[in-house]
């Protein structure tokens, strides 16, 4: 799936990802392949600026450290992303549950 | 020896981000996400050089907007030359006029794909304005390639 697709909730599936612990750049989009079952596959230049802007915002907060003679950057929920994300998918709950009511529309019966 | 790839690309992208103050932030960033895809590709079987070409942005035989870059340029440069014969006044004008504004159209939609991208030497020609640029360069060629080579076969028989 493209990231043209996902315009709008791309913040939404970063912070989910990082909801469940601190990860480096890599392994956020690795996790969004691994937890769509392959259909996220996305690009480093549609990932990291999300996560550089999202850090802008308050929402992230990255720390260095060394790994394997590298420096890592490693993203984390902040409290007010937290805060976010778990509005954020509330309403996307519910958004997706009104979407698939009207999609999936009545039963249909052949008169 | 393979050259490394990724030093080659971060060294590039330094000198391009050189101008921001957190040129290190982003390319230690860049260096760290690409040396973690190699190892993935490597892991999963893949030969070494071939996963550096595979991580690296540009570097597996993508079309590069130089080229597309000189080969428009070429193409209008070469529409230009044709009409620096001796035709009708009403001919040559409307060739200079359509030629001018093909010309400028091409270059201000190749400065914003570029300056858009970021990517002069290494990037993929991948957005909707990159392929508007490779049309314009084919349509100036089909356009112009009629005059030029009636313009050749001319000289040929005057020779």
């Amino acid at each position: 799936m493209r990231g043209e697709s996902l315009k709008g909730h791309l913040d939404l599936l970063v912070l989910a990802v990082l909801a469940a612990g601190p990860l480096h750049g890599y392994a956020v989009i690795e996790a969004l392949r691994e937890r769509s079952e392959q259909a996220f596959d996305l690009p480093e230049g549609t990932v990291y600026p999300v996560l550089h802007r999202l850090e802008r915002a308050g929402l992230l907060a990255s720390n260095w450290d060394t790994s394997r003679g590298r420096r890592r950057r490693t993203y984390c929920l902040t409290t007010p992303g937290r805060g976010a994300f778990e509005a954020e998918r509330l309403a996307w709950n519910e958004f997706a549950a009104a979407m698939s009511r009207v999609v999936r529309g009545p039963a249909w019966s052949p008169t | 020896v393979e050259p490394d790839l990724i030093d080659s690309y971060v060294t590039a992208l330094r000198g391009r981000l050189g101008w921001r103050g957190d040129v290190d932030d982003i390319v230690d960033e860049m260096a760290d996400h690409l040396h973690e895809h190699v190892e993935h590709l490597v892991a999963r079987g893949e030969p070494h050089a071939e996963a550096q070409r595979h991580a690296v942005p540009g570097s597996s035989g993508s079309v590069q907007p130089v080229a597309w870059l000189v080969s428009g340029v070429a193409a209008v440069a070469g529409g230009y030359s044709s009409v620096l014969v001796s035709w009708s006044l009403r001919r040559y004008e409307i060739w200079v006029g359509t030629l001018t504004v093909a010309f400028a159209l091409t270059t201000l939609t190749i400065a914003g794909v570029l300056l858009r991208t970021g990517r002069l030497r290494t990037g993929r020609l991948r957005t909707p304005s990159g392929w508007a640029v490779v049309s314009v360069g084919v349509l100036a060629t089909a356009v112009t390639y009629p005059e030029i080579a009636a313009r050749a076969k001319a000289l040929r028989v005057a020779s």
